[in-house]
Order: structure tokens, then sequence, then C-alpha cells
């Protein structure tokens, strides 16, 4: 009975962990190469959950279809995001910061006043539940963490294979060496940009699935997101992999022996000890 | 120079996007009856946070209300007519906002009622402020805690029946639908109410020959409650009672439950089964019961299908959570016009000596004093809906114990 109980808090651990990692690929993704602290992507990930589900539940396309529309429009926006937003305060922490709390507020009322706050779900991508050896899974949440593992890889590839993906690399590494290499730091950051945020799109229509819609949903998974990529190391978009995993496994395991709010507590608690031991992160490089 | 253009440009856009949302929010003038004076009511719902999706139908439900009242010529105290204005503040789902939301409207809009708001943490929150100014609260929802109700807290009356008084009818039904079942599981959220709840459910259950199992808590800011259910099920329980919380939560929870293989039955207390039945989906919805309505049965009250229609006409949808404030709003505006006064310590001395008021679910009646010490909680017979293989069904009417 017992380990029947630790296997399903391990399959609970893995898929938590894929929701996480989904979530916070792309706000590590622009906190590595352009030093932005995109609050806004929670909204970014709200906003690609109404996307698709507009399009799935309203217009009757195709969900997977929708998913893959959601991350385009969605990743289109970021063009905007970085030209208008984010480039005209490069380089400046805090100005890129309180721009994007202000677009925090500034989206997140526009839904709420535009589509309401109702109850909405995006129909389910892949219904059903496999079982075995006394263990569940819901086959949607097997498909988020496939689809989670599969973008982690393509980024890894793309970042280590194609030029752009070199060129991310070398400003994340030394953005100014980048620059005088001939690097042009701002297409680079329009198209990471554009990444972060279809990554965040198809992380919110995966999640508006499996949860549910309304204009708040990222407040608390940017809070996770927040959390891995700080566990991870910033600069370290490989070690997003290790800290969701780590995150997963103590948000699932936490809540068999504590109660309630107990759980939220330790598991930052936790998280706090190990940046004491290692301030740069579990993956991540000394500065 | 192109810096300045940059930034002169996206302030534009930002100005024309706030704009543009502005014209949304642009309401119609409201006809109220000519020679009427207004009574501005207060509303605490929360337009912001996890549970603005729910509190946005409340709000809905309250302002259907306005317009059915002010269209039947409003209230008259001492043979003068007045119409009625509700007034709402943003709660934004937690204690603070509801401390600033009633502040706000005590002290700015100078109401002397006010109805809501919902969450214990929230009726808390308010009591505090609107306690000591003596204004008169109808909240929607509450645990019953002696902070939330009771001696302490004689300005609050309530217009429903809630956890505590819905326990034994729940445990009664229970056991005459499925003789079977013996242990009962129980998640809650951890809101502050539960060490006061789980002896009473306990007790209840004992009463009842049902064994009450540990109360599992959860947070309200959960977004995925898998690890929650599993240690739920680790009791091994025959039925799960899913005691407070929204339909976010409860649909999340059934959801989790039925994809971790739990088929048994399983209870909500108030929550929109229409809601819950959206995010669970069809496959997780079934054997599930809630206290709430199937908004197109014929056994619907007269008054339950009238607001169904203007909430269609209006909003485009019809929800039973209109109901639900509709309710409130309608039993404090007929204790105002029983007491004849727009005095909050009359109208609460008239309201509880009232035996009986006319609720939109039926006939109700005033108790409370039993159990909680205060006669200020209007009863009615719950409704009983179930949900079934992604349909929402009527079961029944049934009695709920005068508290």
């Amino acid at each position: 009975m017992v380990s029947g109980l630790l296997a399903q808090v391990a399959v609970n651990a893995l898929m938590l962990a894929s929701m996480y990692i989904l979530m916070a690929l792309g706000f590590a993704l622009l906190l590595s190469i352009m030093g932005v602290l995109n609050f806004a992507h929670a909204v970014i990930y709200m906003a690609g959950g109404y996307v698709c589900y507009q399009l799935a539940a309203v217009y009757g396309i195709n969900q997977w279809l929708s998913l893959v529309l959601s991350a385009v429009i969605v990743g289109s926006f970021g063009l905007f995001l970085e030209r208008f937003c984010y480039r005209p305060f490069f380089g400046d922490v805090n100005r890129t910061m309180v721009m994007s709390l202000a677009l925090i507020v500034i989206l997140e009322s526009t839904v709420n006043i535009l589509v309401g706050s109702y109850v909405r779900s995006v129909p389910s991508f892949a219904p059903g539940v496999m079982r075995g050896g006394g263990v569940s899974l819901s086959v949607e949440r097997l498909v988020t963490f496939v689809i989670g593992a599969l973008l982690m890889l393509a980024l890894i590839l793309f970042m280590q294979k194609t030029k752009i993906g070199q060129q991310m690399s070398a400003i994340s590494q030394e953005s100014i060496g980048a620059v005088l290499q001939g690097i042009n730091i701002y297409r680079v950051s329009a198209v990471a940009t554009v990444i972060a945020c279809a990554l965040a799109a198809v992380a919110g229509s995966l999640m508006g699935a499996i949860t549910n819609l309304n204009p708040f949903m990222g407040d608390q998974m940017l809070v996770k997101a927040i959390e891995v990529v700080i566990l991870a190391g910033i600069g370290s978009i490989g070690g997003v992999v290790g800290s969701g995993l780590i995150l997963g496994t103590i948000d699932s395991f936490l809540p068999l022996v504590l109660s309630g709010c107990a759980t939220d507590a330790l598991g930052l608690g936790i998280v706090i000890l190990i940046l004491l031991f290692r301030p740069q992160g579990l993956f991540g490089h000394e500065a | 120079m192109k810096t300045q253009r940059l930034l002169k440009l996206s302030g534009i856009i930002l100005i024309a996007v706030i704009l543009v949302a502005s014209l949304f929010m642009v309401k119609p003038a409201k006809t109220a009856p000519a020679n009427a004076k207004t009574l501005k009511i207060g509303a605490i719902v929360s337009k912001v946070g996890f549970a603005s999706a729910s509190e946005t139908l409340i709000w809905n439900g309250i302002q259907l209300f306005e317009e059915w009242i002010n269209k039947k010529g409003g209230i008259k105290i001492k043979g003068e007519p007045y119409s009625i204005q509700f007034v709402a503040e943003d709660g934004q789902s937690s204690a603070d906002g509801a401390v600033s939301a009633s502040t706000k409207l005590v002290t700015d809009d100078k109401v002397k009622f006010i109805v809501g708001p919902v969450m214990p943490f929230m009726v808390i929150g308010s009591g505090s402020v609107t306690e000591p100014a003596k204004v008169l609260r109808v909240v929607l929802y509450n645990c019953k805690t002696p902070e939330e109700y009771g001696p302490k807290t004689p300005y609050t009356f309530i217009a429903n029946d809630c956890t505590v008084d819905f326990t034994t009818p729940d445990l009664q039904f229970l056991k005459e639908k499925f003789p079977k079942v013996k242990n009962v599981g129980v998640l809650t959220p951890d809101d502050g109410a539960a060490p006061y709840l789980e002896p009473i459910v306990k007790q209840k259950g004992t009463e009842e020959g049902l064994n009450i199992l540990p109360f599992v808590l959860w947070p309200l800011d959960a977004t995925d409650f898998t690890s929650y259910v599993v240690k739920a099920l680790s009791y091994k329980p025959d039925a799960l009672f899913m005691i407070n919380g929204w339909p976010i939560h409860m649909g999340a929870m059934l959801k989790a439950a039925r994809e971790l293989g739990f088929t048994g039955p399983a209870f909500g207390c108030h929550e929109d089964p229409y809601d819950i039945d959206t995010v669970a989906g069809p496959a997780a919805s079934t054997n599930f019961y809630v206290h709430n309505l199937q908004v197109d049965s014929p056994a619907m009250t007269p008054m339950i299908k009238e607001i169904m229609k203007l909430g269609q006409a209006k909003y485009g949808r019809q929800s039973p959570t209109y109901v639900w404030a509709w309710n409130a709003a309608y039993c404090l505006t007929q204790a105002i016009e029983k007491a004849q006064s727009l005095d909050p310590t009359v109208v609460k001395n008239s309201w509880e000596k009232m035996k009986s008021i006319d609720t939109a679910y039926g006939p109700g009646r005033i108790g409370g004093i039993k159990t909680y010490g205060i006669n200020h909680n209007v009863s009615y017979k719950t409704p009983f809906t179930s949900l079934k293989d992604g349909k929402v069904v009527w079961v029944e009417w049934r009695k709920v114990p005068l508290p």
C-alpha cells in the first residue's frame, strides 16, 4: 500500500515538474538572454490559454491546431513586447521590471473586462486515464509531460545547433563581448521573446485544459516559475529541468505529510535553504 | 531621439488600449421609480483573484435583483418609495481586500447595509469594519465560526444555510442512497475554519453511524490538487466530502479523484454545478452531489425561473449563482420593508424577531439561536443536484433542520 502510494507520488511529481518546467522555460530564456525579469510571463501564459480556448471552444477549430495557432499568435505578440516594451529600457533592470509589472495589470484587467472572469476550461487535448501497478495517470497530463520534454529538447538543440541559438548563448554569457563580435543583440532578443511567448502560450493552453482558465491563473504559476529559475541558477536553461523536478517532488510529497498552507511555506523554505548553500543556484555559475 | 519616439509610441498604444477597454466599462443609465429616493446598499464582491470567477456571477445576480425590484417600484418605507442602488467594492479574494472594500463602503459611500462577502476570512475581515460601525451585513456564505457569525457579530445575517447546517442532511442523504458507505473522506480549504469544523462534522458523522476520516486541508492558492486528493484517498474513503471552496476547486478535486480511480459518491457544498462540470470535464463529472440548482428543471420555484429568464436576457447565460446572490439582496430588502426603517439597528431588531421570510428558493424560516446563539439565519429547503455523466441532474428539495 505504501509502495503504491509512493509510486503515485513519484508519477505526480514528474507530471507537476513538467508543468513547472513548461512554464519556467520562457521565463528562464528571457532572463538569461535579455536580463529581463519578465513577470508579464504570467499574463502571456494566461493569454495563450484564452486564445486557445477561443479558437477551440468558440470557433470550433481542431484543438491541436488551436494550440499551434495560439503559440503563433501569442509568439507574435512577443515582437511587440520586445520592440516597444523592453527594447527602450534595454539594460535597465528597474524600468524593465516596472514595465513587466505594468503589463500584468494592463493585460489582466483587459482580459477581465473584455471576456470576464467566468469559469472556462480549454477542452481536453487527450481525455482518458491510464492505470497500472496501482498508479493512475491522466493522458492529458502525460501529453503535457511529453510536450514539455520535447520543447525542452528542441530549445536545447536550438541553442546549441543553430546560429541564432549560439548567438543567444553568447549574449547570455557576455552581452558586451557578443555585441563586439557583431551579434545583433536586438534581433536575437526579439527571437528570444517570440520563443518565450510561444512557450508561455503552449503552457497556458495545456494548463487551461488540465485546470481551468481565469485572468489570474498565471499568478501562482509565476511564483513557481521564479522558484524553478532561481533554483536552477540564472543563465542555466538546462538546469530548469533539474530544479523543476526538485520542486515537483517537493510539491507532490509534502501534502502527504503536512497540511494546507504549511506545504507552500515548507516548499519555499527548502528552496531558500538550498540557495543558502548554493547562492548561484544548483546549475548556475559563480558571477 | 529614437528612444523618445519609441517611448511616445508605446505610451500612445497603452493609452489606446486603456481607452478601448474603458468603453466596455460604461454602463447604460438605469430607470428608477419617479420621485423615489435612493437607498444605497453596498456589495462586497471579488473582481480580482481566484474567487472572481464565481463572484462575477454574484455581482450579476445582485444587478438582476436591482433592476427587478426597481421595476416593481422599489421598496416603501413609511409610505415613501425608495429605489435601490447597489454599490460594488472589490473584495479582491482576500481578507485585506474585504477590509478595504468595507471601509470604502462605510466611510466614503456611507452605506448602512451591505450584501457579502463570501469566504470566512473575508467575512471576518469585513466584520472588523462593519460591526463597530453598526452596518448591517447579509453575508452570502460562511463557516459559522464564532468569529464570523454569532453573538460577537450582532449586525451579521446570513441568507442561507451553510456547511455545518448541511452536514446532517448530507450524511442522511448519503446513508439513504449509498447504504454501503461507512468511511467518509473530507477535503477542505486551509482558510482557518477547519479546526472549528472538523470536530462538529465528526460528531455529526458519529450520530449518523458514519466514520469521518481525518480532514485533508488544501491551500487556497493551489492550482494542482492531485497530491491532496492522493492523501485523502490514502485513508480509503467510501465517499468524499469536499467541504467549502469554489467551483474551480471542486472541479479540480473531482477531476483528480476520478483520474486517481475513485468512483464512489462525492459531495460538494453550495457551488455552481455547471461550473464544476466545466472544470472537471464530462468524464469526471459523475456521482457528484451539491446543494444547488438545475436551472431548467420543472422543480424550480417561479422566482428562480424568472431570475433565469432575466439572466439569459441580460447576460446571455443562466446560472444558479444569480439566485444565491439575488436571495441575499431579496431577504435584506424584505427585512428593511418589514422594519419600516433605514436604521440598521431597528432593522436588525425587527429581523431577528421574524419567524418567516420569502426566499427565491421558496418559503424561508429565521433561526440560528439554538445552534449559534443568534437568530440571524435564513433557512429553507435545500436543493440537491447531481452531476451524472457530465450532465447536471435535478435530485430533490430536502428539509434542513432549523439551526
